[in-house]
């Protein structure tokens, strides 16, 4: 049996920055947004009559690679630091860009913490050869670490 | 441009998540027989620049990629540090800000909650059924299993009936 992941949803701070990040650096379009009350049966974190709003970003592909992006709208949570880290149950976002420079430039026009700006680097392929990229690591407006990689020939 | 990139326009795409691993291989073995992954990449690498959120140039990490049905996309990155060894927090079983939650679709609930209980998994929610509303509007009705991986990363598992 195999499984497909469909989506990574994220707990949110602020909404309509979020969007503006998937938007404009990531190129994602809404795909759903609406408001669900949760059953307190499922999600963790969640309890029975919590209000949210999801909202699902939608690349290329119809079904998978998406990002939820789950605001709690009441109770509204006390939100800690952003910690801008990559540590134990923290995800880190892989995506490959046609431009690395051009996405670096979009992340820049929206004041995004800039973990390393554009750099090049080599690593061993899947197939056993190398594969060279040029990157950017950005974090969005919760922390969330993007690595954003264009493949250099060679 | 690649045929990669042709199949995706010039918008960046995400590949994958990588998350941080305690133990590669019980990580490797939920992803296999719950999820049903396969390995795609499996090497050891050694950091040379100041990248990663808390990288060190000379770091040694251990990167298995699981590949589901899809060449490209939907990846999961299972990363443990080799070199320093790491000293990991305890498993949290929840779902905070920072924290993901990945969704996905099976084909049989009630067999996927098999194979996690089978494995020892931490499991929050047995099957259950639900309706939400739907991106084109009207509802869609689901069965789920709500479980955790080996570090406490939570997984809602569904399928449509």
């Amino acid at each position: 049996m195999t499984a497909i992941i469909k989506r990574t949803t994220l707990k949110v701070r602020d909404m309509e920055k979020s969007i503006a990040f998937y938007e404009g650096v990531m190129g994602m379009s809404k795909y759903y947004d609406n408001e669900i009350t949760l059953s307190g049966n499922l999600l963790p974190g969640g309890n029975k009559g919590d209000v949210t709003r999801l909202v699902i970003m939608q690349g290329e592909d119809p079904v998978i690679g998406m990002i939820g992006l789950l605001e709690w709208l009441d109770p509204k949570p006390d939100a800690p630091e952003i910690p801008n880290n990559f540590d134990f149950g923290n995800p880190v976002f892989v995506a490959a860009v046609e431009d690395a420079e051009v996405a670096f430039e979009k992340a820049q026009a929206l004041d995004c913490v800039i973990r390393a700006p554009l750099s090049e680097a080599e690593y061993p392929g899947a197939d056993g050869g190398v594969v060279k990229v040029r990157s950017v690591g950005v974090f969005d407006p919760d922390g969330h670490f993007f690595e954003l990689n264009q493949r250099l020939e060679g | 441009m690649s045929t990669t990139l042709e199949r995706f326009g010039d918008e960046p795409f995400l590949k994958r998540t990588t998350i941080r691993v305690r133990d590669m291989e019980k990580s490797i073995a939920f992803y296999e027989r719950v999820i049903g992954m396969s390995q795609y990449y499996n090497n050891e690498i050694v950091l040379d620049r100041h990248f990663l959120p808390g990288e060190k140039p000379g770091d040694k990490i251990r990167l298995v990629i699981m590949k589901s049905k899809d060449p490209t996309i939907g990846m999961i990155g299972l990363l443990k540090w080799l070199d320093p060894p790491q000293s990991p927090p305890p498993v949290s079983y929840d779902f905070d800000f920072g924290q993901p939650v990945f969704v996905v679709q099976c084909p049989d609930a009630e067999k996927l909650y098999h194979n996690a209980r089978e494995l020892g998994c931490e499991i929050r929610s047995a099957l259950t059924e639900t309706e939400y509303p739907a991106a084109g509007g009207g509802t869609v009705k689901v069965r789920s299993v709500g479980l955790f991986d080996p570090d406490g990363h939570f997984f809602e598992c569904n399928q449509r009936l």
